[in-house]
C-alpha cells in the first residue's frame, strides 16, 4: 500500500471492510479497479471468488451442477456455493460482477444465496445436504450502473452500504509513470472524456519507444491533440 | 481539412483552489465573443476545427479554465484595487502568456482579423481607456499588430503610446513569471483570495487603470507630407512602421536596455512634448506583500458621557431680515436692530482617525476637535490583533467619551474606516477628514503601495480631506466654520507613493485639492 492519503472513495472502501461490513456495492465508471478490490482488499484468506453475471448464464454458474468426469457425474460447485464453504471453516467471499445483467432465474437465485445469514440456505439436489455460508462470509457487487435506482430494490435492500469508486486505487497508479497518475485518477472519471487506466497504460508504454504525439495517436485517435494540449496546458509552470 | 472535430479536455485540468470535475463542452465558430469558459458551471465554449487560429483558442479557454478566478471574479472586483475592465483586460494577457509559456503559438496565430477595424475605430472615436484596454489584452497575440495598425492609420502617436504600454504590460508579467507564481492556483493566507496568480493580473490592471485614466494625446494637426507618408505606409505595407516598431521589439525579446530603448522616441513633437515620457514614469505597484488587503472594519460603540457644549443642530440667532419680528427688544439693545430670526445649522462631518502606533493624540484634542466644530463624528481606528474591534466612536452628537480606549497597534482598517466616514456623514455637504500620517497598511501586512494608491484614489474621488496631523484637522474645521473651503495637506508617505507610481507630484496633478501656503 502507498503511504499517501487514500482518496476518499478507497478510504470509504477500507473503513467498510475493516469494520465487519459483509455487503457492500462498488459502482462507478469502469475501469478504477473495482472487481480486483472486491477480491484482494480486506479479509480475503478464505478466498475469493468471482462470479460475472451475463444475459446466457444459468444456475449452475451459482451453485454449481453435475458435470461428466471420467464416465460419471460429479457435482462442480457455483461460486457462490464455493464463497460460502470459503475454506472449510470460514467463510470466502463473493465478487458479483454486473449482477444486474443477469437473467431471472439467475437473480432470484443470488438473491437468496446473498440473503442475511440467518435467511440463506441452499439444498444439495444429489446429496441433500442443506448448505448455510459460513461465519466470515461476505458478498461485494460490482456495478457500472451510475444511479441505484436503477438496480431492483430486492438488490439494493440486502446490499446497505454502496460506495462510488470514481477514480484508480493508488496501488494500481504505481504502474505508471509519475507523470501520468494523477492524471489517470481524475480522467477515470470524465464522463463521455474518460480515459481508462488501460489505455495510460499503453500510452505509458509506447511513448517509450515512440515520440509521445505518436503514442497518443495511436492509443488515443482523434483525441490525441486535445489531450496533448490539455496536458500541457495543465503543466504549465506555477 | 478532415472533419475530425477537437473538442478540448478540461477534465484533465487541475487546480489547487477548486475540486475537478465533469465539464460541459460544446463547439462554436472560431469568432471573438463566441468562445467562453464558465468555471464555476463548468462550461466551456470553443472552435473545434482543425485550423492552428481554433487550436489556440481552445488553448486560451484551456488556460483560464486552469487560472483564472471562478466565483472568486465579484470578491477581487469587490477590492476595488482595480476595476472589471481592466482585470478581464490583464487577464487576456497573462492567460495569452501562459499559453505562449506551455508551447501554443499565440503571437503567430491569435487574431479573428477584425482588429484592425477595432484600432481604427478606436482612435477614431478617442476613445484613449477602451484603446489601452484592448491593446492590453491582445498584447502577445496576432491581434496586438492588427490592432495596432488599426490605430495608427488614425493617429501614429497613440500607435507608439499604445505599443509601449502594452510591451510593458506584457514585460511585467513575463517578470512575474520568471519570479514563479503566475498560474499558481491556491488560496492565499492572508487574504483567503484564490487563485494567488491572479495578484499580479490585479496589481498590473491596477497600473493599467491609471493609465487608461490619464488625459489621452492630444490630435496633432497632420501636415499634408504626414498625409501622404500614412497612406503609402497603410497602402503598401499596411502599417508598415507598427511592423517595424513590432519587429524590432520582438527582436530585443527580453526585458533589457534595448527594448527600453526601442520605445523612447514617444513623445516627440511639439503638441505631445512629455507626454511619454511621463507614461513611463507611471510604474505598477511591486507587491511586496503578496496580495494586501483590508480587515474587516469593527466598530465598537463607547458610551459618550461627556457634554461638549456648542453648537450640534440647528439654531436659531438674529437677524436683520425677516418674516416676524420676534426680538422686538433688540430695538432698543442692539445697535444692529436684529430683530428678526434666522436658522442656522450645524457643519457636522466626519474625523476619521488614525490611531496606529505611529500616531498620537490625546483626549484635550479630541475635545478641542468637537469645540471648533460641534456635531462632528470622531472615528479611531487601529488593528489590535486578530479579532476583536479595530475602530472606536470617540464622538458623536456633541458628546464624548470619557477616556480613550487602547489603540496605538496597527492600521488594518484604513480604507474601510474612510469608507465608513464618506457614508455616514451628516449631509452630503459635510466634511470628511482623513488624520493619517499615510503608513497603510492591512492587517499583519507591512506598508503597500497598492493599498496606499488606492486610499489616495478614493479620497480625491469623495473629497475626502486628508491630513497628517490632528492640529491641522482643527485648523481645516476652523477654516471651514469661516465658510472656507478645507483643503488636504498630503502626508509625506502618500505623496511618495504617488509620485513613484505616477511618476508626478500628487501636488500638481490635483493643485485645487491641497493646503494653500503648505511648503512640501
Amino acid at each position: 500500500m502507498s503511504e499517501q492519503k487514500l482518496p476518499d472513495c478507497w478510504q470509504r472502501f477500507a473503513e467498510v471492510t475493516e469494520n465487519g461490513i459483509d455487503r457492500i456495492i462498488l459502482f462507478g465508471p469502469p475501469g478504477t479497479g473495482k472487481t480486483f478490490a472486491g477480491l484482494t482488499h480486506g479479509d480475503v484468506e478464505a478466498g475469493a471468488y468471482r462470479l460475472v453475471c451475463t444475459e446466457d448464464m444459468t444456475n449452475a454458474d451459482v451453485t454449481g451442477s453435475f458435470m461428466l468426469e471420467g464416465g460419471n457425474f460429479k457435482w462442480v460447485s457455483g461460486s457462490a456455493l464455493k464463497a460460502w464453504e470459503g475454506d472449510g471453516l470460514r467463510g470466502g467471499r463473493l465478487v458479483v460482477d454486473e449482477i444486474d445483467k443477469a437473467g431471472g432465474d439467475v437473480f432470484a437465485t443470488l438473491l437468496a444465496m446473498l440473503d442475511t445469514p440467518e435467511s440463506a440456505s441452499w439444498e444439495n439436489p444429489q446429496s441433500g445436504k442443506v448448505h448455510r455460508p459460513k461465519e466470515g462470509f461476505t458478498a461485494v457487487m460490482t456495478t457500472n450502473v451510475e444511479e441505484m435506482r436503477e438496480l431492483p430494490p430486492a438488490l439494493t435492500d440486502r446490499f446497505p452500504v454502496r460506495i462510488r469508486i470514481d477514480q484508480p486505487h493508488p496501488d494500481a497508479l504505481l504502474i505508471l509513470s509519475r507523470d501520468l497518475r494523477p492524471l489517470a485518477a481524475r480522467m477515470a472519471d470524465a464522463g463521455e472524456r474518460r480515459i481508462s487506466l488501460r489505455q495510460f497504460m499503453s500510452f505509458d508504454s509506447l511513448r517509450k519507444g515512440l515520440e509521445p504525439e505518436r503514442a497518443a495517436e495511436i492509443v488515443f485517435g482523434d483525441r490525441a491533440e486535445s489531450i496533448l494540449d490539455g496536458i500541457a496546458v495543465d503543466g504549465v509552470s506555477s | 481539412m478532415s472533419d475530425v472535430a477537437h473538442y478540448p479536455e478540461p477534465e484533465i485540468l487541475t487546480r489547487r483552489d477548486r475540486e475537478g470535475g465533469r465539464w460541459t463542452v460544446e463547439g462554436c465558430a472560431p469568432k471573438r465573443g463566441l468562445p467562453f469558459t464558465n468555471i464555476v458551471d463548468r462550461i466551456m465554449k470553443t472552435p473545434v476545427d482543425e485550423s492552428d487560429m481554433s487550436r489556440v483558442i481552445r488553448a486560451h479557454e484551456m488556460m483560464h479554465a486552469k487560472v483564472s478566478p471562478g466565483d472568486e471574479w465579484q470578491a477581487w472586483i469587490d477590492r476595488k484595487v482595480a476595476s472589471e475592465e481592466a482585470l478581464r483586460s490583464v487577464e487576456e494577457l497573462r492567460v495569452n502568456l501562459l499559453c505562449q509559456h506551455a508551447g501554443f503559438h499565440m503571437r503567430k496565430h491569435l487574431s479573428d482579423d477584425g482588429e484592425t477595424a477595432d484600432g481604427e475605430r478606436a482612435a477614431a472615436l478617442r476613445d484613449w481607456r477602451g484603446a489601452v484596454l484592448m491593446a492590453v489584452a491582445c498584447a502577445g497575440t496576432a491581434s496586438h499588430k492588427k490592432f495596432l495598425t488599426g490605430v495608427r492609420r488614425h493617429d501614429r502617436f497613440w500607435g507608439k503610446c499604445l505599443l509601449d504600454i502594452s510591451k510593458r504590460a506584457e514585460r511585467f508579467m513575463e517578470r512575474a513569471y520568471r519570479q514563479g507564481g503566475l498560474a499558481d492556483t491556491s488560496v492565499d493566507n492572508t487574504s483567503s483570495m484564490a487563485p494567488r496568480g491572479f495578484a499580479h493580473t490585479e496589481r498590473i490592471a491596477e497600473w493599467i487603470d491609471r493609465i487608461a485614466s490619464m488625459e489621452p494625446p492630444q490630435p496633432e494637426p497632420e501636415t499634408v507630407e504626414d498625409d501622404e507618408k500614412d497612406e503609402n505606409e497603410a497602402g503598401t505595407t499596411g502599417g508598415g512602421e507598427v511592423e517595424k516598431a513590432e519587429d524590432s521589439d520582438e527582436k530585443s525579446n527580453g526585458t533589457g536596455e534595448g527594448r527600453e530603448r526601442a520605445h523612447s522616441n514617444i513623445g516627440v513633437g511639439p503638441a505631445r512634448e512629455g507626454y511619454g515620457e511621463r507614461l513611463k514614469k507611471v510604474t505598477p505597484d511591486r507587491q511586496e506583500y503578496g496580495v494586501p488587503c483590508w480587515g474587516v472594519l469593527e466598530i465598537e460603540k463607547l458610551p459618550l458621557v461627556t457634554l461638549v457644549p456648542g453648537t450640534v443642530g440647528k439654531k436659531r440667532i438674529p437677524s436683520q431680515t425677516g418674516r416676524n419680528p420676534r426680538r422686538l427688544h433688540r430695538i432698543l439693545t442692539d445697535p444692529q436692530m436684529r430683530v428678526f430670526d434666522r436658522t442656522i445649522k450645524g457643519m457636522g462631518g466626519v474625523i476619521v482617525l488614525d490611531a496606529s502606533g505611529s500616531m498620537d493624540f490625546t483626549h484635550r484634542e479630541i475635545r478641542d476637535i468637537l469645540e471648533a466644530a460641534p456635531g462632528v463624528t470622531v472615528l479611531a481606528y487601529s488593528q489590535r490583533g486578530e479579532e476583536g474591534p479595530n475602530a472606536w466612536i470617540l464622538a458623536d452628537k456633541g458628546r464624548m467619551v470619557d477616556e480613550l480606549p487602547d489603540m496605538n497597534a496597527g492600521n488594518g482598517v484604513d480604507l474601510p474606516a474612510i469608507e465608513w466616514g464618506v457614508k455616514h456623514k451628516q449631509r452630503p455637504s459635510s466634511p470628511v477628514i482623513w488624520v493619517s500620517d499615510g503608513g497603510v497598511c492591512g492587517p499583519s501586512q507591512g506598508f503597500s503601495n497598492a493599498l496606499a494608491l488606492q486610499c489616495i484614489r478614493y479620497c480625491l474621488r469623495n473629497n475626502v480631506i486628508v491630513v497628517p496631523h490632528l492640529e491641522d484637522a482643527l485648523k481645516q474645521l476652523r477654516h471651514m466654520r469661516q465658510g472656507r473651503k478645507g483643503r488636504t495637506k498630503w502626508p509625506r508617505q502618500l505623496r511618495y507613493v504617488y509620485q513613484d507610481a505616477n511618476g508626478s507630484s500628487i501636488t500638481s496633478d490635483y493643485p485645487s485639492t491641497e493646503m494653500e501656503g503648505y511648503e512640501h
